[in-house]
This record gives C-alpha cells, sequence and structure tokens, in this order.
C-alpha cells in the first residue's frame, strides 16, 4: 500500500515539476521535486525497493525531458545507492540534516549532468544554476520532508 | 559497506546491466509516455494557468486596459498598412514580380515543460499526426520560439531559443551586421562571434539571417540591450533580450511549410 501510495506520489510530483512548477521558478530555476523523491524512497524504504523507485523515477524524467539517452536513469540510482551507504555511516533523521544532504546532492546532480552531457553554458550561468538550483531544492525538500514524509515514516513496514 | 562476494557481485552487474539497458530504451518510451500523460500534463498546465490569473489578477487587469487603449491605435495602424499592401500588390503587378508566399503555420498549445532546469524544452499538444516534424520553425505572436526536435504522433518537443544547445543565424535589422545567437537558459540570448568593430547598438532588431535553409529570413529574434567585449578582446558580443515571451509561453505556431 505504501509503495502504491509512494508511486502516485511520484507521479503527481513529475506532473508537477512538468507543468504548475513553471510558474514558481525563481530566476529561471525550479526545484527538482524528482531528486527529492528519490532521496525519499532511499530514506523510508529497503535499499531494493529504493534502487527500485530510483529507476523509475530516472526514466521518468527522461521521458519528459530531452537528453538522447537515459541520463537520469543512470545518475539516480547512484545517488540513491549513495544515500543507502552514507546513511549507514552517518545519522540522516533530522530534517534539517536531510535538506542539507539533498543539497549537496543537487548540486552533485547538477555537476554530473553539466559534464556527461556537456551543455555549452557559460562559467556564470553554470554557477548560478549549481547553487539556485540545489538551494531550491533543499528548501522544497523541507517543506515535503516535514509536512508529507510523517505518513510514510508512520508505516515504516521493514 | 557492500561485500563483493560471487552472489553480491553477479547482482550488481545484473543491476546496471539494467539500468543501461532501460537508459538505452528512453528514446523508444518517450513519445508513447508522453502521448499518455498527455491529459494530466494539460489539465495542469491549465489549472496552473487559472492560478497565475487569479494571483496576478490586478496586474493583469491593468495589461488588459493598456492593451485595449493599444488595440485601437494598432487597428488605425493596420488600416493604413492595408492601404499600403494593396498599393505594394498593384505596383509589384505592374513590375511582374512573382508573388512571394507566405508561411502556412499550425498553432498549437503548451502542455508541458522540461523537468530540468539544464535545458529549455517545451511539450506541445499536436504532433506528426498534424503534420508537425522535426526541425520544424516555431514562432509566437512576438518572434521566433525555437525548433521542433522530437515529433510524436500526437504530441512534439520544442527547443527554445534559450537553450544553450540551439544555435540561430541571425543579423541586426539596421546595419546588416550578422552573429550567432545562442542561449543562456535565462531570459537573455547572446550574440557571439562579432567583429570588434562590428556595427551593432543598444536598441537594433535582430532577425534571422537566412543563411541556411532551417530558418526562413527575416523572423524577429530580439533586440540588442548590451554589448560586450569578449574576455579574449579579439571580438565582441551583444546581449539581446527574446521578442518572444520564453517564459509563459502558452501558444505556439510551428510552420510546416
Amino acid at each position: 500500500m505504501r509503495k502504491i501510495f509512494f508511486i502516485l506520489f511520484i507521479l503527481v510530483f513529475g506532473l508537477l515539476q512538468a507543468t504548475a512548477l513553471n510558474y514558481f521558478r525563481l530566476f529561471w530555476v525550479k526545484p527538482d521535486l524528482l531528486l527529492i523523491c528519490a532521496v525519499i524512497a532511499a530514506l523510508f524504504f529497503s535499499p531494493l525497493a529504493a534502487i527500485g523507485f530510483a529507476i523509475f523515477i530516472g526514466m521518468y524524467k527522461d521521458t519528459l525531458g530531452f537528453y538522447h539517452f537515459g541520463l537520469n536513469t543512470l545518475l539516480f540510482p547512484a545517488w540513491v545507492f549513495l544515500t543507502i551507504q552514507l546513511g549507514r555511516k552517518i545519522s540522516l533523521d533530522n530534517d534539517f540534516i536531510r535538506a542539507g544532504f539533498i543539497f549537496l546532492l543537487a548540486a552533485l546532480n547538477g555537476v554530473a549532468v553539466k559534464m556527461i552531457s556537456d551543455i555549452p553554458v557559460s562559467a556564470g550561468i553554470f554557477f548560478k544554476l549549481l547553487i539556485l538550483e540545489p538551494l531550491y531544492t533543499a528548501l522544497v525538500s523541507f517543506l515535503i520532508l516535514r509536512f508529507i514524509c510523517p505518513a510514510l515514516e508512520n508505516n515504516q513496514s521493514y | 559497506m557492500l561485500k563483493l562476494n560471487k552472489r553480491n557481485l553477479i547482482v550488481v552487474l545484473a543491476t546496471l546491466l539494467s539500468i543501461f539497458f532501460l537508459s538505452g530504451l528512453i528514446p523508444c518510451l518517450r513519445p508513447a509516455v508522453i502521448n499518455t500523460l498527455k491529459f494530466p500534463l494539460t489539465i495542469l498546465s491549465l489549472a496552473g494557468r487559472e492560478i497565475k490569473g487569479l494571483v496576478f489578477y490586478h496586474r493583469n487587469f491593468i495589461q488588459y486596459s493598456r492593451l485595449i487603449n493599444e488595440l485601437g491605435i494598432l487597428q488605425q495602424r493596420l488600416n493604413t498598412f492595408e492601404e499600403i499592401k494593396e498599393e505594394n500588390s498593384r505596383l509589384k503587378g505592374l513590375l511582374a514580380l512573382k508573388k512571394e508566399s507566405s508561411h502556412k503555420v499550425i498553432a498549437a498549445a503548451v502542455i508541458a515543460r522540461d523537468p530540468d532546469n539544464w535545458s529549455s524544452i517545451i511539450i506541445i499538444s499536436k504532433g506528426s499526426h498534424h503534420g508537425i516534424r522535426e526541425g520544424s520553425v516555431v514562432i509566437g505572436y512576438d518572434g521566433l520560439l525555437g525548433r521542433v526536435i522530437e515529433s510524436a504522433s500526437m504530441s512534439s518537443k520544442i527547443m527554445l531559443l534559450n537553450d544553450p544547445n540551439l544555435s540561430v543565424s541571425g543579423l541586426s535589422q539596421r546595419s546588416r551586421q550578422e552573429g550567432l545567437i545562442c542561449g543562456t537558459l535565462g531570459n537573455a540570448l547572446i550574440m557571439k562571434y562579432l567583429p570588434k568593430d562590428a556595427d551593432i547598438s543598444i536598441g537594433d532588431k535582430i532577425i534571422t539571417s537566412g543563411l541556411t535553409s532551417a530558418y526562413p529570413k527575416g523572423l524577429v529574434i530580439g533586440t540588442v540591450t548590451a554589448i560586450e567585449e569578449e574576455f579574449s578582446g579579439l571580438s565582441k558580443y551583444a546581449v539581446v533580450k527574446p521578442a518572444a515571451n520564453l517564459s509563459d509561453t502558452e501558444e505556439v505556431l510551428i510552420i510546416v511549410q
């Protein structure tokens, strides 16, 4: 039940990211809701389920995007794996720490996307996106973790 | 940490192979998924538009009043231009000049945007079924918007002018100075490769040069807002404000002929 609820959650977040979120852009930047979903999957589900969700989220994002191959399908499972491994070393049970971690992950994702897809942007634009996107994503993730995730946390089954 | 015994190694390799296989499948899956999601995307787009309309009601009302006044003035100017057009066609007929054909366009609604911040793509509600092909030029009511990069049966993806992967050859309408227009992922374009002594100034209107067959000549790209020197000091570049609204475009026109 929890997994079905989470899949619906991902589908709605993906649709919002492609539509309504455009009206809430700051300096042409919008938060990456699907990356937040991937981190939530790593935090609240078993490792195998989390990797499965990450592949699904990556594929979903890639179908709405334009990269010639599934760049996010490759990257998202890697970020989820990193989150799972890091979660075993340090405690990620505080919303502030989680938001901070999402900030770092979004920045890492930005660097990876820029390097792999070789987007021809100047250093200024690159750094603008590299700071603003993770910042906005981290701020939004804080709200999501605070208001939506308790529902997932209360029904942990593993 | 994950211990790499034989079983774990097989699981890891199988997972990696499946991920690579699935990532290769994305281009094939894309049209089907977008066609399936077309309805919820359209509904959410419309909902977002309505919410924006309500939130910015006062600004919209002021704009509406101003536009009504402008419409009256433009209607008068249009009448004058109609007269000039008639006169022009009469004179062309006299000179036996071949009549230039106008573009055939299809209107489509924007239903979604790229979820990523690293590109500027929109998804529209019409596709190859309506005659839209990959490479078709897309314009707004104010000027050039971009190009079709993918066309499914009932939807298409358009790369907007401000995407850094799209370049357009442009020229200044006043001085005929040519340059390459590139995107910046924001509300500005860069006109590159201008010689140091290029005749270009702030306020110049930039149009498509028609140097390649990709874009018809004379489509408005934008207006020069700043001119800067390149870091190397060998050339300069101009910052161009796009004529078309790239951030909130709700309807586009696709040139199909």
